[in-house]
């Protein structure tokens, strides 16, 4: 709790000078699709794939239904960068700036037998991961998306666009023509980790926008954890992170995915997130977001098996100038299922937030159970919250529970802390890590850590 | 020379003026004794002397020591030895209880030029100051978060036992008080008083007033201070009452 005392500089802000070793002029074309498939050495499948999904990105409009994406301009972003050539990649070799960009970070460190296996995103390529070997003994696959496209070309195109297809959406499109980095997971049947999966991105070249893919799968009865973190640097020209994640959860199986995500606020971040669920089997979003221009993020469930079941955590913070559009979804296919959905969000110095949330259950689908949760916390008179709750409910054997709150910070409540020797900021802080406690408690404990500290600067007014 | 001195204090909430011209000196390990009829004035000079932005002062001055008061803002009150335990105390949902009173313990620490306590070493200090108190069970829990009466006013004596200060200002700590507790609380303001600190204990209680034998009694009525005497007046009180004896 006393990380209310300490550093009240925004840490993450630096930018160190990688060369990056191929990075690609700004715009976006057919060819650009196909280079990044030449420089990548893909087969023919991924390559189509590619491409199809830059048809689809020209074709389909900006999503309308949100906040406005006007702002973006696709022909003055870069679509790849890699840091390093591939034989440094490969022989382990990682160039020392780069390292000290993590110790920065303070990633390699970090609790390190809690974390156990990590793997580290730097730009569009994975430069550095360790695995256990143990895990590697029991068949578990956890390696960059790139080298699992390569290594693991059966199981990949077997699941890959199989969640987020091609056409899903205009950024979806995008990402998969242009798709660079993100992890693959692979777990046996019945094999049960203990112990979180670990990766940190970054973007780091300027202008470049950061398309990881991931994909998990989740074999019957096994059980994962993954978690992942984002800083970035401070940039002054428009940024976009458009990320897809794909996530299989076989029967009985158990994943849980965990992002605590901090961009600075010229991104846009544009996420597909989704979760296939078969019978009996768990999927648990917790996915915290800071900073960003814009941020646009719904984890989504698909709750395909009978007695499947979400939980789906959100958390959203934005101060000055940042727009936090953050909810979920989650579609009751089946009987017998159940989802859970807790958001929180926090506008602070004028900054906005909205819960935008859909559940669907279909006709056939009995006894399901649904409990929404969204609660907002104002720290003053110039921010402002919104929520878009849509319910679309077809079989009337459905429990649904539905609350949604909006708090402002309370001048009694700031004045009791106060008098208790703390500043108006420090109180702030103190009340809105409180209200974000419920998710807080559901993070490793270096991830509360971090968010604490990035509560109270934001809470300072020291970053933006 | 008085170490706490209110002169001519007024103050207004709104457009309506609630205090007028207040008067009241204190020395380091005195007590005083502020009764008076419900609405008299009193939790509002409390939480106007504590910096509640509630609440605005219209004329006169209060120094403690040399330090003008009225300048600073509340934290900065606390920093230089006020404490006002709450009549009524805010709750707050997700923050452990124990997680906050070591935060706001080294707050003060670090704000003083100090270094802050381990959170083992914090646990010693606090835990036997818990146990008297009554509250060791509940620690863990949110601040005041479902407390009953009686523990909230054991918890806010518990942030007086450690932040230590050197004027406390005591609102109605008796009301939903067992009697263990009160002398416990009893117990922790003469060691404080001893260490020095001074006090304004309010309640609507002689009885229970009478128990820490204050040096000063004061009345308040209509915002006003009506009498100032010593202890011999809540004998009076007692007697009469507040209406015969405000007329008498």
């Amino acid at each position: 709790m006393d990380t209310y005392l300490t550093n009240k500089q925004y840490k993450y802000g630096f930018h160190d000078k990688v060369k990056p070793y191929y990075i690609l002029r700004p715009g976006l074309s057919k060819k650009t699709v196909e280079e990044i498939s030449h420089l990548k050495n893909e087969l023919a499948w991924m390559r189509q794939s590619r491409l199809l999904g830059y048809d689809f990105f020209v074709k389909r409009p900006l999503p309308d239904w949100g906040p406005s994406l006007r702002g973006l301009n696709f022909s003055k972003l870069r679509y790849y960068a890699t840091p390093l050539d591939k034989a440094a990649a490969e022989s382990g070799y990682i160039p020392s700036n780069v390292k000290k960009t993590f110790e920065r970070l303070g990633i390699p460190s970090v609790e390190v037998d809690f974390l156990t296996g990590s793997g580290a995103q730097y730009d569009s390529e994975m430069v550095y991961h360790a695995l256990k070997k143990d895990w590697q003994g029991r068949g578990v696959i956890f390696c960059s998306m790139d080298e699992a496209v390569k290594k693991h070309p059966d199981i990949v195109s077997k699941y890959y666009g199989t969640i987020v297809t091609a056409n899903d959406n205009k950024l979806a499109a995008l990402n998969t023509a242009v798709w660079s980095g993100g992890s693959f997971v692979y777990i046996p049947r019945n094999v049960k980790l203990d112990k979180p999966l670990q990766t940190y991105f970054r973007l780091n070249a300027r202008n470049l926008g950061q398309f990881e893919r991931t994909l998990i799968i989740a074999e019957e009865g096994s059980e994962v954890h993954y978690v992942e973190g984002c800083t970035a640097p401070v940039y002054n020209v428009d940024s976009l992170h458009a990320a897809v994640v794909e996530i299989i959860v076989k029967p009985y199986a158990r994943v849980r995915y965990t992002t605590v995500q901090n961009w600075s606020n010229n991104v846009y971040n544009l996420v597909t997130k989704r979760a296939f669920v078969a019978e009996g089997g768990v999927m648990e979003w917790i996915d915290g977001n800071f900073g960003s221009q814009l941020t646009m993020k719904y984890p989504s469930a698909i709750l395909a098996g009978r007695g499947a079941k979400a939980e789906i955590m959100s958390l959203a913070v934005a101060g000055p100038g940042q727009q936090q559009d953050a909810g979920s979804k989650a579609i009751h296919l089946a009987s017998d299922t159940s989802s859970n959905i807790l958001s929180k969000s926090i506008a602070h110095h004028g900054g906005r937030t909205s819960y935008r949330g859909l559940i669907k259950v279909a006709p056939g689908a009995k006894n399901c159970k649904i409990k929404v949760k969204c609660d907002a916390l104002l720290t003053d008179n110039k921010s402002q919250s919104d929520t878009y709750p849509t319910m679309d409910i077809k079989n009337s054997r459905t429990q649904t529970e539905h609350e949604a709150t909006v708090t402002r910070v309370g001048e009694e409540q700031l004045f009791y802390l106060q008098s208790r020797g703390l500043s108006e900021s420090e109180a702030t802080s103190m009340i809105v890590s409180g209200f974000i406690e419920p998710i807080a408690r559901e993070l490793p404990q270096e991830f509360a850590i971090e968010l604490n500290r990035l509560i109270n600067l934001e809470m300072d007014g020291s970053v933006g | 020379m008085p170490f706490l001195r209110i002169k001519n204090l007024s103050v207004s909430a709104g457009r309506l003026k609630i205090l007028t011209n207040i008067n009241l000196n204190l020395a380091p390990g005195q007590i005083l004794a502020l009764v008076g009829p419900n609405g008299s004035g009193k939790s509002t000079l409390a939480q106007t002397l504590m910096g509640n932005p509630s609440y605005r002062v219209t004329h006169g001055s209060v120094t403690l020591g040399r330090k003008n008061i009225l300048k600073l803002k509340p934290e900065q009150r606390a920093q230089a030895g006020f404490f006002l335990a709450f009549q009524n105390p805010l709750s707050f949902s997700g923050l452990s209880s124990m997680g906050y009173l070591r935060t706001v313990y080294n707050n003060r620490l670090v704000k003083a030029g100090l270094q802050p306590v381990s959170l083992l070493d914090f646990d010693k200090l606090i835990k036997p100051l818990a146990v008297d108190l009554g509250l060791s069970a509940i620690l863990k829990r949110d601040l005041n978060e479902d407390f009953s009466g009686g523990e909230k006013k054991r918890m806010e004596a518990l942030q007086m036992a450690i932040l230590r200060p050197k004027l406390a200002i005591i609102d109605e700590i008796d009301s939903g008080l067992d009697i263990d507790s009160f002398w416990a609380i009893k117990t922790l303001i003469n060691r404080l008083k001893r260490q020095g600190a001074a006090f304004i204990i309010i309640s609507h209680y002689t009885k229970l007033l009478r128990a820490f034998k204050p040096d000063k009694v004061l009345i308040m009525s209509q915002g006003e201070i009506v009498k100032n005497s010593d202890s011999s007046l809540l004998t009076k009180i007692d007697r009469l009452g507040f209406k015969r004896l405000l007329k008498s």
